[in-house]
């Protein structure tokens, strides 16, 4: 064996030298150097170029050349002020093949060098550049920068290839080549502020081969005074202003002979970063601040090109023509909206298109004709919004407490114009999160210009229990006159911190407060603080309570053993209560599971409250809050599997369902089971779905239909196929469907439906009801269209609105960009409603189409998976593609063509012939049919 | 270049337990010590089921507890009911741990700058993690750290967190594809490489590929899931019988095995031939070689079977069984838990001898370019040389 060389090894030239700078900072030196000096990377050279400090930097350093030989120093001769003489002067002293940057009170990642380096070598380039992560020192909380750029690694000869990479500024997350300067004699600027984002297009242009890695190289410490921009200091902000603008001057020039590509990307930066910093102050500084940092910037804005606009948003574009205007207030609004995420100011409707305004007054930047087109935002989507959609800004402004009340005063914005429409009701939720809790107030408005003022008064929330200590949360709820509702939080302007002595029994007993917390434009929370007494009175009353550890876990097995589905509630309470009597007055409902308050239960509920309004009536909900809601407040209402659902399936008369119960359900001798099943099948069900599993699984169905005392057919295609698909051999109420007989009444009401949704007349709307998939199921993610809205908007332009209503088990969904075109109506409840505002249903395989088809109003069936979903997975019971209500569709690109034709075209008569071969056969008066031969029937049997 | 490292030193959990693992340590540390390097090979443990694999007498090795096994919860009386159990059980776990610590300080002391260390399992890393940290930080010896599964598999257990937790200091981490150091890469290990385990040659000469018997070189264990292919056995039709399949291996299956077979009535032709240590003998009896593995990492079985010139029909699990095996050239791939089409690759080559033999052959060829071990030691030494810069 050879001797060991690793002096050899050292005394060769290095691969890497990194260069730390620093002033000042010799607390953070040695730990950026030390994360050189633990690179996997080892032939490397650090060079510490210290600034000319006064601190004892020279000190730390020298002991930092003394524990490592790799380590030089060098001080400057004077202090230069700025990062760039301190890179230059150690480049100059380089002896690596390559160049990398640090600053003191950063650190590089343990395998940065050698993937940096590795990379460099593999493709020739003369920059390598990996992922920077900021990590906010303060709360240790971390995000990647530019994450987009470094999602997989890439090559580029020349920036023109990979415009989108102009965004990564920084130099310290880069691998230079020292030859790539000495070629191109490239330094650092040395005589103004942000020389690094000026050396950075230079080097971008000037580069033979970049390449770009994925993982990560730098970790970027943020720490707290960098985070608290100083506004008290504005004369420095302003020269800080002129300094980059300075820079981006010469960005500009530096990028000007690249492609149109790049030059955008460049404006688009100075555009969303550059000049949005200084924005972003203007809305707690003063005005003579704000004017100032206007004028500064108003020749940047007017040199954009129309590309770049293209590739902001109508909000940036619209904020810019307020900085044109010298609109303050407004340069305020928008970014006030953007930074909460909220729709600020006026969508006005002028002669020359929408156009955003701070105020309805008038439109300031229209003495501008770059500004005139700017705040022109047709383009956008927020005007199009229907009032579910819009994301208002509720904002608290002031809070006084009176006694056991506070009153909030506050304004929302008005983007639409639709909370000062007349008829619009507004109210205030103090709910915790359960919503076991929930105080609403309502309020007045008031129309201020371009937003509504309101006032609401609070009592203190009352408490069930001491050891109640959830805290409350705001939200607003509004509602116009057409029944469109919205609800959005409450924002608090300003920072509280109030304290409210707890006037309730148990509260002044512990001596509680509720407190009110609020940050600066976040949601405000109140909570119980414990005062020392309730704090030593909970712990000794916890400590009683906790004799032994694991009590949490007792006491969840306990709960098993003890609700209403576990072993006590089905093996002894529920036989028990089936030993009361029934009660002949009390009638069960249930749709859909519980997860439902419409269909057919809820006809026949209406027709019999009004036939019998003696009887008391329970509703089944599965536990969301979606079915108490949509009911009236009379109602009982159960949740599924609760004891008190037991009760009620023990003791009521007559069960109304549209599914099934539950398998537990054993019915009564002379209970009277209505079955008004959900719909029409065109897939295969019960004993004749193909994949329907064993023996064991067909005589469970059967258990279940034995129950049926009356089904519910509605047409004759149903009655030969589905009575022989489940064994029913019980009594048949021929035709109709409870849930229809409004069906024929409602289509008139297409007006009503659409002011509901807050839908524009005149606007075609295309409802879109996919049904079940069966292998969605069980997923966690949610099921997505079948088609692409991106391109549906493309083809079909942007007037026509999309109701999308996803199958309750595959839930669904909407990107925000695509709100205003498409509306998620799977929590609507009324469906007939939807049928009523739609002008063509698309759908799949849902038996929506049978009662769609009803209306006369064109459906397109468009299935491209029919092979599979017809063959394999279900199997069907008669062929669509031969017999469907005019449109078959099952390729994408004919989607398009077809909804076009079918929305100019009326119905044929294919869609006459599906009606008469399928559809029920309706006359208005299942419902009432269907409670009569509930109610009398057995009597006269 | 000069070597930096003159000593390689394999960790594993047990020293040369039945396992690719073992089999992978001795035949890439003996390359390597006939490249002139010094090798030893450590472990926590010895074998401790008492089976052991011959490893090269001319390589030292280390054991740093012997035969002292960890505790396990199990072997703790309840009779003072479960707390006190876990009480105990915790106490012993910590006094053993402290026992593998002690021992690691003492061992890992006398490596130097010369010395790479290779921890080829998980469990080791963690239980020796504190004192490699230490010396590592100090710029002692290098450390390399191996995963001999798929990302895939250590997704699907604890395995990906522990890699994570335990390796992302050492100076390289090493897993068998490309396409796992992608996978582990994205997950946020930022040195993540990869080498194909090496294959020696045999010196005798291929299966003749004429005897009618199909094989499985697998524990009876749920990952290999054997019970697919006997179910897919019972698919191919009575005309191709007289075919014998034999199941090599042991385990915990066993029982639930022999009454598939015997439900299905395939006591004929479904053979459980039991342990083996002589997997050559039994690949060279065959004509077909069957995996049905849920999750693999370079699988060994597969390697043997084509060095012998065996072709496979395999469940395509892990990314490493298709650098073993190009589909349709040097043997059958059918998706995982897909027993019709196991059934029907299984079919394919049984009913076609021309078929089977030209896969047998495509296949050694390809095994032997693609896991030549001088090749793949030339891999090993490259990155040495990287580590060393």
């Amino acid at each position: 064996m050879p001797s060991l060389v690793t002096d050899n090894l050292q005394s060769k030239l290095p691969d890497v030298t990194v260069v730390v700078i620093g002033y000042n900072d010799s607390e953070h030196l040695p730990v950026a150097v030390q994360s050189v000096l633990d690179q996997t990377m080892h032939n490397l050279e650090v060079i510490i170029s210290d600034d000319h400090s006064t601190d004892d930097t020279p000190v730390v350093a020298e002991e930092l050349c003394r524990s490592d030989s790799r380590v030089r120093y060098h001080r400057l001769a004077k202090n230069s002020g700025g990062c760039g003489a301190p890179r230059n002067q150690a480049m100059e002293l380089a002896r690596g093949k390559y160049v990398m940057f640090l600053d003191s009170d950063d650190t590089l990642e343990r395998h940065a060098v050698k993937n940096l380096l590795t990379a460099a070598e593999r493709t020739g380039s003369e920059i390598a550049s990996g992922k920077m992560i900021r990590v906010f020192v303060e709360d240790g909380k971390s995000e990647p920068w530019y994450p987009r750029l470094y999602l997989d690694g890439a090559y580029f000869e020349n920036i023109n290839e990979r415009p989108i990479q102009i965004h990564d500024t920084a130099v310290t997350n880069k691998l230079y080549l020292t030859n790539f300067f000495h070629r191109t004699g490239l330094r650092f600027p040395e005589d103004m502020h942000y020389e690094d984002l000026v050396f950075s297009a230079w080097s971008m242009v000037q580069a033979q081969g970049v390449v770009t890695i994925p993982e990560t190289v730098y970790w970027w410490h943020v720490y707290p005074d960098e985070v608290r921009k100083s506004i008290s200091n504005q004369r420095e902000t302003i020269k800080n202003l002129r300094d980059r603008l300075h820079a981006v001057s010469i960005i500009e020039e530096t990028y000007s002979g690249s492609s149109e590509e790049v030059r955008a990307q460049v404006e688009q930066k100075v555009l969303r970063h550059h000049l949005r910093l200084y924005l972003n102050d203007v809305l707690g500084s003063d005005d003579d601040w704000g004017y100032q940092v206007l004028t500064e910037i108003k020749s940047f804005i007017r040199r954009v090109s129309d590309v770049a606009w293209e590739s902001v948003t109508a909000e940036e574009r619209a904020l810019y023509a307020c900085a044109l205007a010298d609109d303050l207030e407004g340069v305020r609004t928008l970014i006030l909206g953007m930074k909460l995420r909220v729709a600020t100011g006026k969508y006005l409707q002028t002669d020359a298109g929408v156009v955003w305004s701070r105020d309805i007054i008038e439109n300031r930047a229209a003495t501008e004709p770059l500004a005139a087109r700017l705040s022109a935002v047709d383009g956008g989507r927020i005007h199009r919004l229907p009032h579910s959609q819009v994301p208002y800004l509720h904002y608290a402004e002031e809070i006084i407490v009176n006694g056991h009340d506070f009153t909030i005063k506050g304004h929302s914005s008005d983007p639409l114009g639709k909370l000062s429409s007349p008829g619009t009701l507004f109210s205030i939720h103090l709910q915790n999160h359960s919503r076991s809790s929930n105080v609403i107030k309502h309020a007045d408005l008031s129309v201020l210009p371009g937003a509504v003022a309101w006032k609401v008064t609070f009592p203190l929330p009352s408490r069930a229990s001491l050891r109640e200590t959830e805290g409350r949360f705001f939200t607003v709820q509004t509602t116009l006159q057409g029944g469109s509702t919205n609800q959005a939080p409450l924002v608090f302007a300003d920072p509280n911190d109030l304290k409210l002595r707890d006037t309730s029994r148990i509260g002044a007993f512990l001596g509680d407060h509720w407190a009110f917390t609020s940050e600066k434009d976040k949601p405000g929370v109140l909570e119980i603080l414990s005062s020392g007494r309730g704090t030593i009175f909970r712990s000794v009353l916890k400590t009683l309570l906790t004799p032994v550890r694991g009590l949490a876990k007792q006491k969840a097995k306990l709960k098993h053993l003890f609700r209403a589905t576990g072993p006590t509630g089905l093996k002894i309470i529920y036989p028990l209560l089936r030993k009361r009597p029934l009660d002949d007055k009390l009638a069960l409902f249930e749709s859909h599971l519980g997860l439902s308050a419409y269909d057919s239960p809820r006809a026949v509920f209406e027709s019999m409250k009004a036939q019998h309004p003696g009887f008391q009536y329970v509703w089944v909900s599965q536990g969301s809050h979606q079915v108490e809601n949509d009911l009236p407040n009379s109602v009982t209402v159960v949740r599924r599997g609760s004891y008190g659902y037991l009760r009620a399936l023990s003791r009521a008369k007559y069960l109304v369902d549209n599914q099934s119960f539950p398998f537990y359900f054993v019915k009564r001798e002379k209970q009277r089971y209505l079955q008004t099943w959900h719909g029409i099948p065109f897939k295969r069900m019960g004993h004749d779905e193909i994949r329907f599993g064993g023996s064991q699984a067909a005589e469970r169905l059967n258990q279940h239909t034995k129950k049926w005392d009356i089904l519910n057919v509605p047409s004759p295609y149903f009655e030969d196929v589905f009575v022989p698909a489940f064994n029913y051999e019980g009594e048949l109420l021929r035709y109709g469907s409870p849930r229809n007989d409004e069906l024929l009444s409602i289509a008139g009401a297409s007006k009503a439906s659409r002011r509901k949704l807050d839908i524009p007349e005149g606007t075609k709307v295309v409802l879109y009801a996919p049904t079940f998939r069966e292998n969605l199921r069980n997923r966690t993610q949610s099921a997505s269209l079948t088609f692409d809205i991106e391109k549906w908007l493309q083809e079909l332009g942007e007037d026509i609105v999309l109701l999308v209503r996803s199958h309750y088990l595959n839930r669904f969904r909407l990107e925000e960009r695509f709100k205003g075109f498409c509306i998620d109506v799977s929590d609507y409840g009324n469906i007939n409603e939807l049928y009523a505002a739609a002008d063509l249903l698309i759908t799949d395989y849902s038996s929506v189409m049978f009662d769609y088809a009803l209306l006369k109003k064109p459906i397109l069936i468009y299935a491209p998976d029919y092979d599979q979903y017809a063959g394999s997975s279900r199997g069907s019971y008669f062929d669509l593609r031969e017999e469907n209500p005019g449109y078959f569709i099952e390729e994408e690109e004919n989607l398009y063509p077809a909804v076009r034709s079918a929305l100019t075209n009326s119905v044929g008569t294919a869609h006459q012939r599906f009606i008469d071969r399928f559809c029920g056969v309706e006359d208005g008066q299942a419902a009432a049919r269907s409670v009569s031969r509930l109610v009398e029937g057995e009597s006269r049997a | 270049m000069p070597k930096k490292f003159q000593k390689i030193v394999f960790v594993q959990n047990q020293l040369a337990d039945l396992g690719g693992v073992s089999k992978f340590t001795s035949v890439l540390g003996l390359g390597l010590q006939s490249r002139g390097y010094e090798v030893e090979f450590g472990a926590i443990n010895d074998s401790l089921d008492g089976e052991r694999m011959p490893y090269p007498a001319s390589v030292p090795e280390w054991t740093l507890v012997g035969s002292r096994k960890p505790p396990y919860r199990k072997d703790f009386t309840k009779f003072f009911g479960t707390r006190f159990q876990n009480y105990r059980f915790e106490k012993a776990l910590e006094r053993f741990r402290v026992s593998v610590a002690d021992a690691a300080s003492q061992q890992f002391s006398q490596y130097g700058k010369e010395t790479l260390v290779i921890f080829t399992q998980v469990y080791a890393r963690e239980r020796i993690g504190n004192v490699v940290d230490f010396e590592n930080r100090r710029g002692r010896f290098s450390v390399v750290s191996q995963y001999h599964n798929s990302f895939q598999a250590a997704k699907r257990g604890p395995d990906l967190r522990r890699v994570l937790s335990a390796y992302p200091n050492d100076d390289q981490f090493v897993c068998l594809t490309a396409h796992d150091a992608a996978e582990f890469r994205k997950a946020g290990f930022n040195h993540s490489t990869f080498v194909l385990n090496p294959i020696e040659s045999p010196s005798t000469a291929p299966a003749p590929l004429d005897a009618r018997i199909a094989v499985s070189l697998g524990r009876y264990n749920h990952q290999k899931s054997l019970g697919d292919m006997i179910s897919a056995w019972s698919m191919i039709p009575e005309s191709v019988n007289g075919w014998q399949l034999h199941l090599y291996g042991e385990g915990p299956e066993r029982e639930q095995l022999e009454s598939k077979i015997k439900s299905l009535n395939l006591e004929n032709s479904v053979i459980l031939m039991g342990q083996t240590d002589d997997p050559k003998t039994a690949l060279k009896s065959a004509s077909v070689h069957v995996q049905s593995s849920r999750y693999e990492g370079l699988p060994l079985a597969l390697m043997e079977a084509s060095i012998h010139g065996v072709p496979s029909v395999a469940y395509d699990c892990a990314p490493g069984i298709g650098e073993i095996i190009t589909p349709d050239v040097t043997g059958i791939l059918v998706p995982p838990g897909d027993q019709g089409a196991l059934a029907q690759g299984i079919r394919t080559l049984v009913e076609d001898a021309d078929l089977r033999k030209e896969y047998g052959a495509a296949g050694l060829q390809h095994i032997k370019n693609k896991f030549d071990l001088e090749m793949i030691l030339d891999e090993w030494e490259d990155l040495f040389a990287h580590l060393a810069r």
